[in-house]
């Protein structure tokens, strides 16, 4: 599998001076499986410079495999823009998870988002035959690469992915928040027959989560917030931070963690002096520091 | 039990008392439920409480979370764990679009009437009721009370269809009421026969007067009802069975000072959420299997 990573960058696109380095655009993950199977996760903006780069080198990729992790804006904003959807002859599987609201699919998000106020085209002119696949929590195969999904924790549903290549495997985590006790405000002990062992429903929930990044040898994770700025302001945002993916990092034992999904206000400097501090803690936990990377727009990681 | 429930209940037919029996209940909660779809500030803590404090609602929300709309391999046992892996917003939204559609499925056995017009009339009035009573403590419970003031008609359908749709003739051919007609025909009227439901739900009695005046001036949440009830007539906003304009509507509106709100705008507003809530619950089979 050969990853690259397109996009980076969380919540809103932030081109310009303090983002030159580390990259502005909004989530687009590309993977490449050893037989060619062509999967792309999220199509943030950087799907537009993605899309590009593939018309300048021909043939296209047919089918290309669109997973979705959520249909926050930041994840799905670079599909109109995403040029090989223009390409009679192209086929594009896009798949991913709908919340629980007005039942609409995922093709309706997709539609809307191009509905003509917003956008130009409509969804239904593209050229390119383009199918859709709303998922819960399954497995299927792209070739001989085996993709799972499980939900995450976010303010909507969103779904994480784990591709396995014979024994290889990646993880992209899409945006998820650390499982916590929802119920502690306000606590009247009368309730606790009705909320039950809220802390044990979290432990069950956590330890889900980590046997999904367990093993593996890529996770690329949200990691919005510094461990200052989370449990005191972002709390509920459905963004993690870095001390909680360390953590995950060794209980999980994977072997290489890719932090993305960086805050739009955080500068390039601001993530470098990030990536020290994180090192430094890495390092700490006994955890070799060149194996926790900092997501950078092109960064391209084999394994 | 007050005292205006025992005299009601004394005065029904046995017919429709034992009617009322087989009826599925309509969850109790429906006001707050849909309060709480309303606004943001409902803590995960009182959510929970709310749908628990109706087991159907709470069992149709877990079934759905172990649907295979998640596909979890895990299986929840409980609506907090429910929000503690999926979240709030998710047990929110199934929440709010299994109670509306458990009332829906309730209204839709009303042959004599199109039921899909019968809805658009009750959820009109609920509406209609909520936005006349805004600043009003009492919103939530004006909301039930306005989807739920003709329930009575519903214990007559099912009891006679047949015998009901006459009841729809005679009181459009004779050009009154259609309690009257009921009244002569099945020895009650739909607001007595609706308190009686709802009383035999437990209601809170504030409710229960609500459905039992909404054709009179009445106290508390009935004139509001009384007023929305015959506001959607008036803009031809679904479909009650009974086509007759009441006169003294007007007058109580008048008294509550709500005249200048009915207007125009607001049967278009109401007939836009209506449009809304009809998409909200077309639902694909998956996830209307409840
Ligand atoms: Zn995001
Ligand atoms: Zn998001």
């Amino acid at each position: 599998m050969k990853v690259t990573l397109w996009g980076v960058r969380g919540s809103v696109p932030v081109p310009g001076p303090a983002t030159v380095r580390y990259g502005g655009n909004t989530p687009c993950i590309e993977v490449v499986g050893a037989s060619g199977e062509y999967i792309i996760l999220d199509v943030g903006t950087g799907a537009h410079a993605l899309g590009r780069d593939l018309l300048s080198r021909p043939p296209l990729p047919s089918p290309i495999h669109l997973f979705i992790s959520h249909t926050h804006w930041d994840h799905i904003q670079g599909f109109p823009f995403f040029a090989p959807c223009y390409v009679p002859g192209v086929t594009v599987h896009v798949r991913g998870p709908v919340h629980f609201h007005q039942h609409r699919q995922l093709r309706d998000v997709f539609d809307q988002q191009m509905q003509f106020e917003f956008f130009p085209i409509s969804n239904s002119q593209l050229a390119a035959t383009i199918t859709y696949e709303s998922l819960a929590e399954t497995s299927l195969s792209v070739g001989s690469l085996t993709v799972t999904t499980q939900f995450m924790n976010h303010s909507v549903q969103c779904l994480g992915y784990r591709i396995c290549e014979q024994n290889r495997t990646m993880v992209y985590t899409g945006d998820h928040e650390p499982y916590y006790n929802v119920f502690v405000d306000g606590a009247d002990p009368l309730d606790d027959p009705l909320v039950g062992d809220a802390g044990a429903m979290v432990d069950r929930a956590t330890e889900r989560f980590l046997s999904f990044l367990s093993g593996a040898d890529l996770v690329i994770i949200d990691c919005q917030y510094t461990p200052t700025e989370y449990p005191v302001k972002k709390r509920t945002w459905g963004h993690s931070s870095w001390d909680y993916c360390l953590t995950w990092m060794q209980q999980a034992a994977v072997r290489c963690m890719v932090l993305t999904h960086h805050d739009p206000l955080r500068s390039d400097d601001a993530l470098d002096a990030m990536t020290q501090d994180i090192h430094r803690a890495a390092a700490e936990r006994g955890i070799d520091p060149d194996m926790v990377l900092i997501a950078r727009e092109g960064m391209e990681l084999s394994l | 039990m007050n005292n205006t429930t025992v005299s009601y209940q004394t005065a029904l037919p046995s017919d429709i008392q034992a009617a009322a029996h087989d009826i599925p209940s309509v969850s109790p909660l429906l006001g707050k439920i849909h309060r709480m779809s309303q606004e943001m500030e409902t803590s995960p803590r009182d959510m929970v409480k709310i749908i628990m404090l109706d087991p159907t609602l709470t069992a149709q929300v877990l079934r759905l979370v172990n649907s295979s709309f998640y596909g979890l391999a895990q299986r929840v046992s409980s609506l907090a764990q429910a929000v503690v892996l999926l979240g709030m917003n998710t047990v929110k939204n199934i929440a709010v679009s299994t109670a509306l559609l458990n009332t829906m499925s309730l209204l839709e056995r009303c042959s004599p009437l199109r039921p899909e017009s019968f809805w658009r009339h009750c959820l009109g009035t609920a509406l209609a009721c909520k936005t006349l009573g805004t600043g009003q403590e009492t919103a939530e419970l004006l909301f039930v009370a306005g989807m739920l003031h003709d329930i009575g008609k519903i214990l007559f359908i099912r009891l006679d269809p047949d015998r009901y749709g006459k009841a729809i003739r005679e009181s459009r051919l004779f050009g009154v009421c259609l309690y009257f007609a009921e009244q002569a025909l099945f020895g009650c009227t739909h607001m007595q026969a609706g308190a009686f439901l709802a009383h035999a739900w437990n209601f809170d009695a504030p409710l229960i007067e609500a459905i039992e005046h909404h054709h009179a001036t009445g106290s508390r949440s009935a004139p509001y009802v009384a007023v929305a009830n015959n506001f959607c007539k008036e803009s031809s906003i679904g479909d009650s069975g009974n086509i007759v304009v009441e006169e003294h509507a007007a007058s109580v509106a008048l008294q509550l000072g709500l005249r200048d709100k009915l207007t125009q705008q607001l049967a278009a507003s109401i007939t836009d959420e209506i449009m809304q809530a009809a998409a909200f619950l077309c639902q694909p089979q998956e996830h209307s299997r409840l």
